[in-house]
Formats: C-alpha cells, sequence, structure tokens
C-alpha cells in the first residue's frame, strides 16, 4: 500500500512537473544579425553563426534560409518564405549533426554553432542574393493540451545580403532623393530656399537610392554652411542599400537628421547632403534662410502689450486729474 | 637554493622572450587573405580572401570586414556595434484562456521582448497557423471587433460589443502602432497562414534599440450557439533585424 502510494506521488509529481513547462518561456538569440558577403563564381565562404536557447525548457528548432526580395524605406526585409529559388541549394550547415530545414534539439540555456557554408558554382552569373537565415521553433503538436488555448512559436533572423561577382567591388551608383527640410520645420519655399526660424532645431528628410545592380553600403554627411564656412557637421548612419532599392537616410547616433541653429545664426545658410559608396558619390543642395520670426512675433506682441498698458495708465492718469 | 631561483628566474625570462607573443595584433595575414578586425574578442569590420568579401556586424565572435581570395565579407553593424546579440523573448509557450463562457469576454497576455536590435531596429511579425479550431473542424472565426468599424489583420478598431464574437489581439508599448491600438479596447485578428495571409508586422523601430518590450492580450469571445470543444491554435512571432 505504502509502495503504492509513492508511485502514485511519483507520477502525480512527474505529471505536475510536465504541465507545468507549457508555461515556461521562449527566447532565441542568433548572431550576427548581418553578413555581407562579395564573392566570386566558383568560390566558398562559411559563417559562424552563434544560436543560443534563452528559454527555461529544451527545443526543438528548424534553420531555414529564406530568400527576400527586398526591403522597406527602413530596411525591414520583406521574407518570401514561399519562394523557392534555385540558388537555395548554395547554402548548406556544416555541421555534423545540424541540417538546414531539418529539425534538431536545444536544450535549456544552451548555445550551438551553425556554420552556414554558401558554394557558388562557376557559372553563376553576377548577381544579388538577398536571404534570411531563420531559426524558428519547431511547432507543438496540436490537441494534446485540454484547455482551449493558443500555442506560442518563435522564430529569430539573421539577414545575408550577398553579391556575386568576379569583382570584390563590384560598380555602383547611388543618388540622392527628396533632401528637404520637414514640412513643419519651415513657413514656405522658393525655388530651393527654406525658410526656417532661427529659434527651433531643423529636421530634414531625404532617401537614397541605389540605381546600381548590386547592394552596396552608403555613408555620408550633413554640412550646413554659413559664408562659406561650415557651421554644423553630422554625419549619416551607413546603411545598406539593395540593388534598384532606397532607403531613408539617417543621422548619426540618434537616426535624426537635423540642424540646430543658434540664436545668432541669421541669413542664408547653404545646407549639402553627400553620400558615397565604395564607387559612386551624390551630392544635394538646398538654402535655408534663418529668420527670427518667432522672436520678431514675440517682441511685436511685447511691444504692442506695453504701449496699450501705457495708452491705459495715461487716459487713467488724465481722467483722475481734477 | 638562491642559485637555483635566479635559474629559475633567468628561464622564465627567457622562456617569456622566446615564447611566440599573444595574439593581441588586429590585422593577422595569411598566403592568400587579410583579416582586419575592428575588435578581436567580439566585434565588426570586414573579411577578405582573394576571391570573397564579408563584413558582420552584431555581437559575434568576430565582427569587420575580411578578405580572402575570391571573397570579401563584412560582419554585424561595424561603425556602431551592439552590446548584446539579436534575441527575441516570449514569457510563456502556451496562452491558456481556460473555460471560455459565451458572450462573456475571455482573454490572457504575454509579453514580447526584442534585445540587441542594433543600429537599424528591427521588426517582429505574428500570423497563426489557423483561427482557433476543436475538432473535428469547428472554428471560433477571427474577431471583425465591433459592427461600427470592422477591423482586419492589418486594422484594429474598438471591440466593445459584448455580442461581437471571435479571436483577436490588443498591443500596448510605444514599438507598436499606437494610431492603430489607440487604447485597451481597440483589437484586431491575427494574419491567417490557412487564408494565405501574410505575417504582419505588431512591433517594429527604426533607428538603434537595446531593448523594447511589449504587452500583447488575446481576447476571445463566442456565442452562446458554439459547439463546447477544446479550440486551439498557433501563433508564431517571427523577429528580424533591419540592415
Amino acid at each position: 500500500m505504502k509502495k503504492l502510494f509513492t508511485f502514485l506521488l511519483i507520477i502525480f509529481y512527474l505529471l505536475l512537473s510536465t504541465s507545468s513547462t507549457h508555461g515556461q518561456a521562449l527566447g532565441l538569440s542568433l548572431t550576427p544579425s548581418l553578413v555581407e558577403v562579395t564573392i566570386a563564381p566558383g568560390k566558398s565562404v562559411s559563417q559562424v553563426y552563434q544560436l543560443t536557447n534563452l528559454g527555461q525548457g529544451p527545443l526543438t528548432l528548424v534553420a531555414r534560409v529564406i530568400p527576400f526580395s527586398g526591403s522597406d524605406a527602413s530596411g525591414q526585409p520583406i521574407l518570401k518564405p514561399n519562394q523557392r529559388p534555385e540558388w537555395l541549394k548554395y547554402f548548406s550547415l556544416k555541421n555534423s549533426k545540424e541540417q538546414l530545414n531539418e529539425p534538431f534539439a536545444l536544450g535549456a540555456n544552451e548555445s550551438r554553432q551553425l556554420i552556414l557554408s554558401l558554394d557558388i558554382p562557376y557559372q553563376t552569373a553576377s548577381t544579388d542574393l538577398y536571404a534570411t537565415l531563420l531559426v524558428s521553433t519547431s511547432l507543438p503538436e496540436e490537441g494534446k493540451q485540454k484547455q482551449n488555448n493558443t500555442a506560442i512559436g518563435a522564430a529569430i533572423g539573421s539577414n545575408l545580403l550577398i553579391t556575386v561577382s568576379p569583382s570584390s567591388h563590384p560598380p555602383a551608383l547611388v543618388k540622392i532623393e527628396n533632401f528637404t527640410p520637414a514640412p513643419s520645420d519651415y513657413f514656405f519655399r522658393y525655388s530651393d530656399y527654406y525658410f526656417v526660424d532661427n529659434l527651433f532645431p531643423i529636421h530634414f528628410s531625404a532617401t537614397a537610392r541605389n540605381v546600381g545592380k548590386y547592394f552596396t553600403k552608403t555613408s555620408g554627411r550633413l554640412t550646413v554652411n554659413h559664408q562659406g564656412e561650415p557651421v554644423w557637421l553630422q554625419n549619416l548612419l551607413p546603411l545598406n542599400l539593395l540593388a534598384y532599392g532606397s532607403r531613408d537616410l539617417e543621422g548619426s547616433p540618434s537616426g535624426e537628421l537635423v540642424f540646430k541653429p543658434r540664436l545668432t545664426d541669421l541669413g542664408s545658410f547653404p545646407v549639402s547632403l553627400d553620400i558615397k559608396s565604395d564607387n559612386s558619390t551624390s551630392r544635394s543642395q538646398i538654402s535655408l534662410v534663418l529668420v527670427p520670426v518667432r522672436l520678431l512675433a514675440g517682441l511685436i506682441i511685447c511691444l504692442i502689450l506695453l504701449s496699450t498698458i501705457i495708452r491705459i495708465s495715461r487716459k487713467n492718469a488724465g481722467k483722475s486729474k481734477p | 637554493m638562491k642559485i637555483t631561483n635566479k635559474l629559475h628566474l633567468v628561464a622564465t625570462l627567457l622562456s617569456l622572450l622566446l615564447s611566440p607573443r599573444l595574439a593581441l595584433a588586429t590585422e593577422m595575414t595569411g598566403g592568400d587573405y587579410i583579416i582586419k578586425m575592428g575588435t578581436i574578442t567580439i566585434g565588426g569590420g570586414t573579411k577578405t580572401g582573394t576571391t570573397v568579401r564579408l563584413t558582420d556586424t552584431v555581437g559575434q565572435t568576430l565582427q569587420g570586414e575580411f578578405t580572402g581570395a575570391g571573397y570579401r565579407t563584412r560582419i554585424g553593424f561595424q561603425y556602431l556595434p551592439t552590446t548584446e546579440p539579436f534575441a527575441l523573448t516570449i514569457s510563456t509557450a502556451v496562452v491558456d484562456f481556460g473555460t471560455v463562457k459565451p458572450a462573456t469576454f475571455a482573454g490572457n497576455s504575454l509579453d514580447l521582448t526584442v534585445n540587441g536590435a542594433g543600429v537599424h531596429g528591427y521588426s517582429v511579425s505574428a500570423i497563426e497557423d489557423h483561427p482557433l479550431t476543436a475538432k473535428p473542424n469547428i472554428t471560433i472565426p477571427d474577431t471583425a471587433c465591433d459592427p461600427s468599424d470592422k477591423c482586419t489583420p492589418t486594422h484594429a478598431s474598438p471591440w466593445t460589443s459584448s455580442v461581437a464574437y471571435g479571436f483577436g489581439y490588443n498591443l500596448i508599448d510605444p514599438d507598436t502602432d499606437q494610431t492603430e491600438f489607440a487604447d485597451a479596447t481597440y483589437f484586431r485578428p491575427f494574419a491567417n497562414n490557412a487564408a494565405n495571409q501574410n505575417p504582419v508586422i505588431i512591433m517594429s523601430r527604426q533607428g538603434r534599440s537595446e531593448k523594447a518590450t511589449a504587452k500583447l492580450t488575446f481576447r476571445l469571445n463566442v456565442p452562446p450557439s458554439q459547439t463546447s470543444g477544446t479550440y486551439q491554435n498557433i501563433i508564431q512571432f517571427i523577429a528580424l533585424p533591419a540592415f
């Protein structure tokens, strides 16, 4: 009887401990999150990724290479999981156990290196290949739970930007488009002259467009000049521009492209935006006319108020005289 | 004894001088490749061989540009590396709804956390495999919210009527679209893989992001005519770094 009770107690404990695992946190990390490769046909290259299970329980994972065709203006890749281009077979895992598209186990808080190999056949034409190495939890089997529930799956990606070309620096052509101050930051515009208030920061927006057939990385600088001398410099965050793609330019370090004038900054301030890639440059220029509009408006209002007060007080003084 | 000590000292000095130097250099050269790295232990840069170029950027063991025979690689965000690897954490692996009473909102929530997204930001998208389904093939449809303003996988709207049935979610976090989820009464359904819909971005940031958290609240409401059963589905959250 005592043995039976102990047995039942063990079974009960096991059941409880099993059911409690399903509510545990789920977590994955994958690094590096970006790999850029320029590779000649007939060559191979491997990259080691560090994959970590951040959860409290073991996971069954699947690693896949998913193509993406482009990105939005902020560089978020748009995955195409249902596309199966021929070049996906250029990728493989060089691990002894783990293979692409095959499940493998990873214990709680365990890390594993995935060695992704890219083998480009000799006859491959020069082109760009964009893909994401996506590691996802193997989705649980439905119907095993006794409750109404939603099971959660997690997937994490790392982007691959690949140029297949015999040249290590294939030609690139970048252009700046739509360089302008934010509409809320200027009063009116005449040609390329923007009339702005010198009391507040002036934010800019601009787009970099890659008109070449290979992805390229751009960097650059925003320069504000006055009387031929630079008075404001801001570096741009380096951007990856996909072939025929465009991205919003971002200033370093906050992401904002901004000029903060001083109170004494008045008159014409030419603003130039320069970007460069491996073998291409582009420049766009506009002019700001800094006017102390709000300061003048405040002064005028103060003067009007002051003169009104003086006038009223004079009238009152006149009335009070006998 | 003293002579022995002196001999030991001389031997130690000699061995230190003659032994290979510690590998602290930031440039390594070989027959057909050069590796230049911003940091040796954890870092970024460009790797090149006689045929390859490679560049990586976020918290990997080697970041930088590496050049070899026929390749050049750049790894990570060399100029502004992150301190942590890119990671997605979800507070629970299963969201239970318990026993659901008809015409009464049921629900539960989970927390999504993204770390180490790097200099250009990240996105998290979500998709369900199918609406909540019980055997043999009875479903609780995805919510359309209140009839006055129907919600879709890309448009949230108020869901306050207890006679509006279905399954949906609300999100609260600065990195979620607060113009969509104006307050806790705004919901929308998940994108449905069974209906050939694409995952929908539920959380994102443009620009540097070290850590972001969002609370996702599920809501479920069924009519009195709903067949009793155990309804289940799977929702996948996909975290992608921007480049």
